[in-house]
């Protein structure tokens, strides 16, 4: 079954070539039959015909089977060429002479998020793969295939094409949904690498994907390469389905992924949950959502259920949430102390036809507890203002931090750490280094904080209260690779003869960083009390920027807009660095109130966003932060199957095997104690809504191209793919030389015409053959 | 007198001898059609004993003037004798199952017959209608017989013995040499005996009339014995049978002493092979059935005859035989003459 549907493969029109290779019967019939029609004939020179007989004996049955086997093939060939043959050996350039095995068949099968919409029963995925099943069953004798699941990453399931159909059919039908976005482009390039690697010139592209309006694949920049990928091989797509609706949790994201918190303690555990919904927008709809924050052993902490509406014409929808959570040591018992927040929709939309794929409803991130963070002041402290009774930064900082001159006691455990003894192994157990001295780093000590801020570590600097040059700036620009610009000296504020003004003030009006947006409040309030009469000049790009000197009492005016304090993302951590030193004859700002919530908020916001790495994105990136070594592997919790994550450290690298491909909780143990990670669906590849436009201009771009519909209507996916594999013409020339071959032949073998009456035709065969073939005249006895 | 030759003439058509119903008349019918337009006076026998006077006609042998009457009368008359055998002539017919062949049955068509006006040889005498294929029914063996019996008359007439030999594989019929008048009757009744020949409406199936095939060794073997003097045999036959076998018979009769005449009787379509479709050729002799497409073997066909009936040309031409091929579609004249001419030369050689 398997051949003759491969065989049927090769023809437009298989039942013509079946009714074609029948009919080669009939001149054997018509062969055999004459046997019996003869007319007897009684002969008196029975002698003299024997012996010719003899003599001619096996130069007619030659003749006659010469003759049978040409009017087989002419019927044959009549059959086969009415039946549309198409030729798989062949390359678009012709016939190929290198004994091509046929057409390679690229089916690419899209199992991103979308394609688990539900529709008419079944997910778009069922239907593209029983696209490709009709595909395979199309393929001829000699085509090949390769499967490749578009879904970040992509996959090509089969190492090397191959004919088996029922090996590409089990392959098609295993193909299981993922989480995550197609990547369409990366297909096609996969695709050409492998044409060019294999030397494919006769290839057929069928692109099976719902083609969601939004993907990113219709804004990217097609490479060069593929451009004329529609002219190397030919293009068949399925149609974009329709619009439908979907409402999705776009996004999850906490304020803080670490909270500091004692063990049976009060927190607050907030964030924003962000909806989206695609298909029609126009009229407004209400969904229910849940937040939850619970353990890992599925015990609900806190929760809440809201209502989010949907204005007429609005997308995107967002829900921000607080919600407090009582902590006590037995739920905390074998959690790791991190805690898992779930958003969810729960609102029957789904009934509603209003939410086709619900694979996207729900997202997960995880929170972390700390009962305190581990600072290390990098100070000598030594005193260095010579105002007696004035503080020390040193003391301002652990005056603010922790006030009880405690060590294990309030939210932070503070340890000070000569600069000059800086290295990898004595800062790795601190959460952030606040360097109150920079000038007495060494370059090793630079470098051994950025690898710490690399790690997830915040690096906090202070301009030193000293009049020296800051040589050590250089140093940590080029230890960070900041694009920032510092100043070669302290400048210092210089109030106009007979001003009251005696320091210059910050800009109140700008908005605190996310970091800080617990002190949003009174942010604008607390910041106008804030001045300077000595900084380090610093420029930052804009968004590193914190908090900013007013710009109309500038009096350095080379510096275009001074920083006070900035912030910049090194690696999975931070560097905070603050352009005026903590000393009063410079600022005023340890005796504010701002200075306190300052310090607690910086560390914990900083941290408690750059902490640990714990939510990826499905079909994303592979590598983990330094947080993670020594893992091992990640299990899926709440799953019926086992699931697993497995994760590879090498050195201070640490990856995982493959991009997580299903959304959920993951646990493991790092360093003997349980750790959690989330994966959710990427939201991106939720839009249920086909781009048909955006599909066909894409596709313009590569050259040509056809929908899968138009070919099935023209009698199959695989029929007449490229011109050069019509062979209908071919076969009609050659049954029109095997018909003048037959006429030759009989008239040649004198087994069928009249010679008495001569044709065009058989004149000039006569002319090739000579008078000594013509008939004898005079009777020639 | 073209017209009054040619109505004559027409007596020695087969198409005239075929619708005439017995053996006598066609005799007759050629006899008289040969005679009457030649000259009469070679005719007369040499003799002693006289016969009767007939009136002198132009161009009648001035020698034989009866000068007492012409002194007496002063009319012309010519003295005829009694003749006197000065010839034996044995007609040796061969009767074997391929001499019932006729195609005149077959080729009705008008394609059939351009085929046959145009393939066949050529008429031989102007303004014949001729057709270029048999009568209707007429087989070899009545061209043959109308060949016998006319031979046998001229020959009585003429005074010379005259027997038969009618064989096939072996010797059917024979009959005694004779001159006597009614010796006529025996050979025509010996023929008739030899089953082989009947009334032209009638249509006897191949089977009923096979004969054996011809085998011309023996024949002559058992037919010579009865010659005690040198004769002239006519050998009548399509001939066809193995030409060392031919050439052997011939051999001994040359070694006999006798002079010959070979007449070969052929029927058109076994010299052109003029035949179109596929049929299942069936042989007279009992040579068995062959399927086949006449197109594509005709050439090897007329070679193979053509070849045979060269073979015979020179075996005749080795011992010094006349060797006549006669097609039945064409009339008896032309052989007729060639005998009258062979008789007239051996008489005159004084055999």
């Amino acid at each position: 079954m398997n051949t003759i549907a491969q065989a049927a493969g090769l023809f437009t029109a298989p039942a013509l070539a079946a009714i074609g290779a029948a009919a080669v019967a009939i001149p054997i019939i018509i062969h055999l039959m004459s046997r019996f029609r003869r007319r007897p004939e009684a002969w008196g020179a029975m002698r003299f015909l024997i012996e010719a007989y003899q003599k001619q004996r096996k130069r007619l049955q030659l003749e006659k089977l010469l003759l049978l086997l040409v009017r087989c093939m002419v019927v044959l060939l009549a059959g086969l060429a009415l039946a549309g043959p198409v030729l798989s050996g062949c390359s678009k350039s012709g016939l190929s002479l290198t004994g091509s095995s046929g057409r390679v068949v690229y089916l690419i099968i899209d199992d991103a998020l979308s394609s688990q919409t539900r529709e008419a029963g079944s997910t778009r995925l069922d239907q593209h793969k029983q696209q490709a099943l009709s595909v395979i069953d199309e393929m001829g004798a000699s085509d090949r295939a390769v499967i490749l699941r578009m879904a970040r990453p992509v996959v090509q399931v089969l190492d090397e094409p191959t004919s088996d159909s029922a090996k590409l059919k089990e392959a098609i039908e295993s193909i299981e949904p993922r989480f995550s976005r197609g990547e369409l482009i990366e297909s096609l390039a996969l695709v050409q690498s492998s044409m060019d690697a294999t030397g494919t010139d006769d290839a057929v592209i069928v692109l099976l994907s719902d083609f969601p309006s939004t993907s990113p694949y219709f804004e990217q920049q097609l490479p060069p390469e593929l451009e004329d990928l529609g002219e190397r091989a030919t293009i068949v797509t399925a149609q974009p389905p329709q619009g439908t609706d979907n409402i999705q949790v776009k996004a999850l994201s906490l304020r803080r992924q670490m909270v500091v918190a004692e063990s049976t303690g009060a927190t607050v555990v907030g964030g924003q949950v962000v909806l989206r919904r695609f298909g029609s927008i126009g009229q407004a709809r209400t969904v229910q959502l849940q937040v939850k924050v619970e353990t890992s052993s599925d015990q609900v902490l806190a929760e809440t259920t809201r209502e989010v509406r949907f204005g007429s014409g609005a997308r995107e929808q967002s829900a921000n949430f607080d919600l407090p959570v009582q902590l006590s040591s037995d739920a905390l018992i074998g959690s790791g102390r991190e805690l898992i927040v779930r958003a969810e929709l729960v609102a029957d939309a789904s009934d509603a036809g209003l939410d086709v794929l619900s694979a996207d409803d729900s997202a997960t991130a995880v929170v972390r507890l700390r009962d305190r963070l581990q600072v290390a002041l990098v100070d000598n402290e030594q005193d260095i203002n010579p105002n007696p009774g004035e503080l020390e930064p040193w003391q301002w900082v652990r005056a603010a931090l922790s006030p009880s001159g405690r060590a294990a006691s309030g939210s932070f455990e503070l340890s000070t750490m000569l600069p000059t003894a800086v290295n990898m192994e004595a800062i790795e157990s601190f959460d952030a280094a606040v360097v109150l001295r920079p000038d007495e780093l060494t370059l090793r000590g630079w470098e051994t904080l950025q690898a710490f801020a690399e790690g997830g570590g915040l690096v906090w600097v202070f301009t030193p209260a000293l009049d020296t040059e800051p040589d050590w700036a250089q140093t940590m620009t080029r230890s960070f690779e900041l694009p920032w610009t510092l100043g070669d000296a302290l400048v210092r504020y210089e109030p106009e003869v007979g001003s009251t003004k005696q320091s210059i003030s910050v800009d109140e009006t700008t908005a605190p960083p996310d970091a800080l947006q617990f002190l949003a409040a009174d942010w604008r309030e607390k910041l106008g009390w804030w001045s300077l009469q000595s900084w380090l000049p610093l420029s930052t790009d804009a968004e590193d920027q914190w908090v900013v000197l007013k710009t109309d009492d500038v009096l350095v005016p080379e510096v275009d807009k001074p920083v006070v304090l900035a912030q910049r993302g090194i690696g999975d951590g931070s560097l905070v660095f603050s352009a005026v030193p903590l000393d009063t004859r410079f600022t005023n700002l340890p005796i504010r109130a701002l200075f306190v919530p300052l310090m607690h908020d910086t560390l914990r916001g900083v941290l408690g966003n750059s902490t640990g790495q714990a939510s990826l994105i499905a079909g994303h990136e592979t590598s983990l932060n330094r947080t993670w070594r020594g893992v091992g592997e990640l299990d899926l919790l709440g799953s019926e199957k086992a699931i697993q994550l497995l994760v590879q450290s090498d050195g201070q690298d640490v990856s995982m095997r493959g991009p997580a491909d299903q959304p959920g909780v993951y646990q493991g143990t790092v360093g003997g104690s349980p750790r959690l990670l989330s994966v959710n669906a990427d939201s991106a590849a939720g839009d249920t809504v086909g781009g048909q436009g955006a599909l066909e201009l894409f596709l313009d771009e590569l050259g040509g191209w056809s929908y899968l519909s138009e070919r099935q209507q023209a009698g199959g996916v695989l029929a007449k793919t490229s011109l050069g594999r019509d062979l209908t013409m071919l076969l009609l020339w050659i049954l029109l030389g095997l018909v003048l071959l037959e006429t030759f032949l009989a008239r040649w073998f004198s087994h069928a015409t009249d010679h008495s009456t001569p044709t065009v035709i058989g004149r000039a065969l006569g002319a090739l053959r000579g008078s000594s073939a013509t008939p004898t005249a005079g009777g020639g006895v | 007198m073209p017209s009054s030759t040619a109505s004559f003439t027409s007596y020695l058509d087969p198409e005239t001898l075929a619708r005439v119903g017995s053996l006598e008349l066609r005799a007759r019918m050629i006899v008289d059609g040969l005679m009457t337009g030649m000259h009469r006076s070679p005719m007369q026998g040499f003799s002693v004993e006289f016969a009767q006077h007939r009136q002198y006609v132009p161009g009648d042998d001035p020698r034989f003037l009866d000068w007492k009457v012409m002194a007496k009368t002063d009319k012309l008359y010519l003295k005829q004798y009694v003749r006197e055998t000065n010839l034996d002539l044995m007609v040796l017919v061969d009767v074997s199952s391929s001499m019932d062949y006729t195609s005149g049955t077959r080729f009705t068509g008008s394609r059939a017959k351009a085929d046959l006006m145009n393939q066949g040889n050529p008429p031989s005498g102007a303004g014949r209608d001729f057709k270029g294929k048999p009568p209707a029914g007429w087989r070899k063996i009545d061209h043959a017989c109308a060949l016998v019996v006319a031979l046998a008359q001229l020959s009585l007439n003429q005074a010379d013995r005259v027997g038969l030999g009618v064989f096939a594989d072996e010797v059917k019929q024979s009959t005694r040499l004779s001159n006597n008048q009614n010796h006529w009757r025996d050979i025509t009744t010996a023929l008739v005996d030899a089953q082989m020949v009947g009334e032209p409406s009638e249509q006897k199936a191949s089977s009923e009339t096979i004969q054996g095939r011809t085998n011309l060794g023996t024949m002559f073997d058992q037919l010579l014995a009865q010659l005690r003097r040198k004769a002239l045999v006519v050998l009548i036959s399509d001939l066809f049978d193995d030409v060392a076998n031919i050439e052997r018979g011939l051999a001994r009769l040359r070694y006999r002493g006798h002079d010959a005449l070979v007449i070969q009787v052929m029927d058109p379509a076994e010299l052109n092979f003029p035949f179109r479709s596929v049929s299942e050729f069936r042989g007279l002799e009992g040579e068995g059935r062959l399927p086949l497409d006449p197109h594509a073997i005709r050439k090897a066909y007329l070679e193979v005859v053509e070849e045979h009936n060269r073979a015979v040309e020179r075996a005749c031409q080795k011992f010094q035989i006349d060797h006549i091929l006669l097609n039945t579609s064409e009339p008896l004249g032309p052989p007729l003459s060639h005998f009258l001419a062979k008789r007239t030369a051996m008489i005159n050689r004084g055999s």
